[in-house]
């Protein structure tokens, strides 16, 4: 039974916009933030995680009121002081919280255990249990190992390896600094490595294919139902200013919240014309024996960022 | 199984649009039957119900009985109780396998 062509998102990312220094106080972006919420609402949407410092704008309270009436909430947060003190005079949703963990990681690529520890405790003081979080970068698919290490060791039950954001003005790191396949050679030795530990692993959650390749081996049959990319189907991104994409990794403009519905928004030809994208094979797939495991994996970033491979995942070597 | 309950564990909606063009569908005779009206999200997992089976889970409240659901299907469909009844039993049992519905 085809599972394309959904009439709103199942999941949805969010982007609060971005404050900047004097709108903190007031919020001013020029967005209504509730107004969003509702749509979101409306649309049906099971899942939302809120990202780009959701816990520092003044409007979170209000979202929260609205979203949690109708939606399961995951919250990205990285574990300042300022969101610490937010999330203490927040009631306590039952939302997910994710722990950005990208700010615990140096320069040097050390992770700083002892800072992430404390951090932790402070969050499970206010009662939470946060999801240990990291955006793969080529520079920190080393910190994997450290992360997990880490979740054994305090007893952290999730960890997140979530999709990559691209072409907004939100995430610091530039596209370069995506992993390509070049970069899987080195973290499978090193995965190798480190489950040669004895360790219970927490439950992972691991968005991208190949990496979820190398680190869950042998679990091919859990992905059975896996039907390929959701961009603009079971999944959307809503940005700072409202707009609708296909996914974080897609930037393409669908629609516009709360001008549109969600409904109308996956109801247009902007839409469509990306699902009919996906269901097309990508030229740099043809022939490989995996497309109908990995149906072409990351579409958005591969659109995006390797039309000079024919749209062939950016961790893809090749057709296999 | 009296009164089937859908496991609350189990995020869910109709999805109107595609319903509609169901029912649209059917009253021209198309064959709908692995068209999905109802999606289910589970352990990550996204499931879909054809528009039957999607009836008979909107049914499934823990409040009626097999018999209940049987006659409000009967009822949309125009046909007799008993036409319908073995199969929302067979239905009932295969999703109660699945622990998507419990007993209330």
């Amino acid at each position: 039974m085809g599972l394309d062509l959904l009439d709103t998102p199942v999941r949805l990312t969010w982007d609060f916009p971005a404050i900047v220094s004097g709108d903190r106080a007031t919020g001013q972006s020029g967005v209504s933030l509730p107004a969003i919420a509702n749509s979101i609402i409306d649309g049906g949407v099971f899942f939302v995680t809120l990202q780009n410092d959701p816990l520092l704008h003044p409007a979170v309270g209000a979202v929260l009121n609205i979203l949690a009436g109708g939606c399961q909430l995951i919250i990205n947060c990285r574990g300042s002081s300022d969101e610490l003190a937010r999330l203490s005079q927040l009631p306590q949703a039952g939302c997910q919280l994710l722990l950005d963990t990208s700010g615990f990681i140096d320069v040097k690529q050390k992770l700083d255990s002892d800072k992430l520890k404390t951090t932790v405790q402070a969050l499970r003081r206010l009662e939470y249990e946060p999801v240990i979080s990291l955006m793969p970068l080529q520079d920190n698919l080393c910190n994997i190992p450290d992360l997990l290490r880490f979740c054994r060791a305090h007893q952290i039950s999730k960890f997140k390896l979530p999709n990559a954001h691209i072409g907004d003005s939100v995430h610091t790191y530039s596209t370069d600094d995506l992993p390509r396949w070049q970069n899987l050679d080195s973290f499978r030795k090193s995965w190798l490595e480190f489950v040669k530990e004895p360790c219970k692993l927490p439950a992972m959650e691991i968005h991208d294919l190949f990496l979820w390749e190398i680190m869950t081996p042998g679990q091919q049959q859990n992905r059975s139902e896996y039907g390929g990319c959701q961009a603009g189907n079971s999944l959307g991104h809503i940005d700072g200013r409202g707009v609708v994409h296909p996914c974080a990794a897609w930037p393409q403009p669908l629609g516009k919240l709360p001008d549109q519905s969600l409904e109308d928004v996956w109801a247009g030809r902007e839409r469509l014309a990306v699902r009919e994208h996906v269901a097309q094979t990508p030229g740099g797939c043809l022939g490989c024996r995996d497309i109908d495991i990995c149906f072409g994996g990351c579409r958005g970033l591969a659109f995006q960022l390797n039309r000079s491979e024919k749209e062939r995942d950016l961790m893809c070597s090749g057709p296999r | 199984m009296n009164k089937p309950l859908r496991n609350p564990e189990i995020v869910w909606r109709v999805e109107k649009r595609r319903q509609a063009e169901v029912l649209k569908a059917l009253e021209t005779g198309e064959d709908v039957a692995d068209t999905g009206t109802v999606i289910l999200l589970l352990s990550g997992m996204m499931h879909q119900l054809n528009l039957i089976g999607g009836m008979i889970w909107e049914q499934c409240d823990g409040q009626k009985t097999l018999a209940d659901i049987a006659g409000e299907l009967a009822k949309e469909f125009s046909v007799e109780q008993a036409e319908v009844e073995s199969d929302v039993a067979e239905f009932v049992a295969d999703l109660a396998e699945r622990g998507w519905l419990i007993n209330e």
